[in-house]
């Protein structure tokens, strides 16, 4: 699964310890979700697009070895 | 949003707490070994004064094991998580392949409680610690890349310190002393 928020970040113009704080999370957990390497909860997700003023599929897209077992 | 919490974690403070208790623990004993003769420090054998501190020792671990980090989110939690299930099978082998060993050599099963306290805790420390330090890029220094590597430096100015410390010790107690 691929994101987008560290250009939805950039483009709010916020640093990770600002988005992290809005998100109540650290930013080692930002940095975490930007870099792929941790797929947030479903009421993150949801926080994280309610902040970049997007939808969920636009932020988060799912790939196609996501489906692979 | 309300979740079900089984096992509620205790505070920050209860870290420091712990992490107090570990620290002075570990400089005692350390300084029973180096310290000779090692009865000066306390007024009961040695074998004993070295349980008492095991225990305070393990006590720490337990109070840093049990409490929450600064900021517990669900990055951490899973992480916990993770770390309960590996510690659970690298014990539950360790105490297999210990007691069959035991039960072939002696005839019965026996554990020794400090080390079985420390032997847990420790390993659920350690692979809790490396799965939240694992990506040193990320846990330390701020957004970019470069700024992450300079704030790394008193990382690795620690770690040649800490490693140095225990080069000496080991020098200074294996020739030095003798």
């Amino acid at each position: 699964m691929k994101n987008t928020v560290r250009m939805e970040r950039a483009r709010l113009k916020m640093s990770q310890q600002e988005f992290a704080e809005k998100l109540g999370v650290s930013r080692q957990t930002v940095h975490s979700i930007e870099t792929g390497k941790f797929i947030p909860s479903c009421l993150l997700a949801l926080k994280i697009a309610v902040i970049c003023e997007q939808s969920v599929e636009d932020i988060f897209i799912i790939e196609k070895k996501d489906w692979e077992k | 949003m309300k979740t079900f919490t089984p096992f509620p974690l205790a505070n920050y403070w209860t870290k420091v707490l712990g992490l107090i208790l570990f620290s002075l623990a570990a400089l005692l004993g350390l300084l029973l070994y180096i310290v000779p003769p090692a009865t000066t420090l306390l007024d009961y054998p040695f074998d004993q004064q070295l349980e008492t501190i095991g225990w305070v020792l393990g006590l720490g671990m337990f109070f840093i094991a049990i409490s929450k980090e600064k900021i517990d989110d669900e990055r951490v939690a899973q992480i916990r998580a993770t770390s309960y299930r590996i510690t659970f099978s690298i014990l539950s082998l360790s105490v297999f392949f210990w007691g069959a060993r035991n039960i072939r050599e002696l005839g019965s099963i026996t554990f020794d409680p400090l080390l079985l306290f420390i032997s847990y805790l420790g390993t659920y420390l350690l692979v809790f610690y490396l799965g939240i330090l694992r990506d040193p890029k990320g846990y330390y220094g701020a957004q970019d890349g470069d700024q992450n590597w300079k704030n790394d430096r008193w990382v690795r100015i620690l770690t040649l310190v800490v490693g140095l410390c225990i080069v000496g010790l080991i020098v200074w107690t294996k020739w030095v002393a003798k």
